[in-house]
């Protein structure tokens, strides 16, 4: 009789508890790309979300998250402003709570980017403004947990004249390190060679991660052999646009170390899939490799 | 017939340049059509004379609008710092 009871509890039970899951969603369209990276941890019939970056088009994204059943977001993350990243968010703001918002504090004269601020200043929703250090953030879903490290962008990145403005906004890109359990996945923004160098100098958490978010869509400027050994990736994600990204030289680098790589502009929304205290997996929407849309 | 725009670059990708038109969305451009100092966040008046076989597309730096701008975003920066629960943050 018991076993009977434990079988049927263990039946009912949910399949994802203590599971965390990073879907790279396909944003990619004829025109532009972008990153949306949904992060949800689940434990106990109960499922937390959160969103690093949100593409251009807001419809994309809240396509996605409907998809998904996505009904509050904890925190909205911003890795840098440019408006294949929070083009989409004003549309995410309006759709559905967001709990807090993460930025680096860089400023842009760009009006949308100028009405989203004004419209998260609206709406009274905390906001953490790592501009400088390491800032955790710790998503609890019933007894389990992710912890997102955030890291800053280099200090020059705070002076008015300083790398914040004009062309250098990659540069200031917020890291992001997640981990739940033994898993980890590093998200570098758009962060180009100065800032990866900048942090390979003194790093400011572990770099070493068995997942990477490519920088800067698989730029050849933001994926080079020395942050590849630092980080030492079993796989690599690249939310790429279709028409630039990504390079066929960054596609060739991972290649020749043998690195799992997946292409959003290819392979559609990527699936990370990590139990707590299992292996994790990568579940792409299509198979099928990447492709290069530029050839250096 | 003449009309005036407001441009903002938000970026440049190689030769593409992404420009935000009017406030209201973002387009690209051949990079080599802009000023050649046009850098991102710089705020760019373009007037626009349009006949029937010839259109005069001028695009001119407006530093003083970019300075302004800049400020305000400043500005709006500041007020959701003093909105930072600090330290860390349990979601």
């Amino acid at each position: 009789m018991f076993a009977v009871l434990l079988v049927a509890a263990l039946a009912i039970a949910p399949q994802d508890s203590g599971t965390l899951l990073v879907r790279t969603l396909d944003v990619t369209d004829a025109r532009i790309g972008g990153d949306a990276i949904l992060i949800t941890d689940s434990a106990d019939g109960r499922a937390r979300h959160l969103l690093i970056d949100a593409g251009e088009h807001g419809a994309t994204v809240v396509r996605w998250l409907d998809r998904f059943h996505v009904d509050t977001l904890a925190a909205v993350i911003l890795s840098h402003p440019h408006a294949d990243h929070y083009g989409g968010m004003e549309d995410v703001f309006a759709h559905l709570p967001v709990r807090t918002f993460v930025y680096g504090g860089t400023p842009r004269t760009t009006v949308t980017y100028r009405r989203l601020l004004a419209d998260i200043a609206a709406r009274r929703i905390p906001v953490v403004t790592v501009d400088s250090g390491v800032r955790r953030l710790t998503l609890a879903v019933g007894g389990d947990s992710a912890v997102l490290t955030v890291f800053a962008p280099p200090p020059s990145c705070r002076a008015l004249a300083g790398r914040a403005e004009g062309d250098a906004v990659n540069d200031c890109s917020i890291g992001v390190r997640l981990t739940h359990g033994g898993f980890s996945m590093l998200f570098p923004g758009d962060a180009e060679i100065p800032e990866l160098a900048w942090w390979l100098e003194a790093p400011p958490v572990p770099l070493a991660a068995d997942v990477l978010k490519a920088g800067h869509h698989g730029s050849d400027n933001a994926t080079t052999p020395a942050w590849l050994d630092a980080v030492h990736p079993g796989a690599v994600m690249i939310s790429a646009n279709g028409r630039q990204h990504p390079f066929a030289g960054v596609l060739a680098l991972l290649a020749a170390r043998g690195i799992a790589t997946y292409c959003t502009a290819d392979n559609g929304t990527i699936t990370v899939r990590a139990p707590r205290g299992g292996a994790w997996t990568v579940t792409p929407e299509r198979s099928g490799r990447c492709h290069a849309r530029t050839d250096t | 017939m003449s009309a005036t725009q407001r441009w903002i670059v938000d970026r440049h990708e190689g030769d593409v340049s992404v420009v935000e038109i009017d406030g209201r969305r973002m387009v690209d451009l051949p990079r080599s059509l802009l000023p050649t100092a046009a850098r991102g966040d710089d705020v760019l008046s373009v007037t626009v004379e349009a006949g029937a076989d010839r259109a005069v597309v001028t695009i001119t730096r407006d530093p003083a609008a970019t300075e302004r701008d800049r400020a305000e975003a400043r500005a709006t920066i500041d007020r959701l710092r003093r909105r930072d629960p600090g330290g860390d943050v349990r979601l």
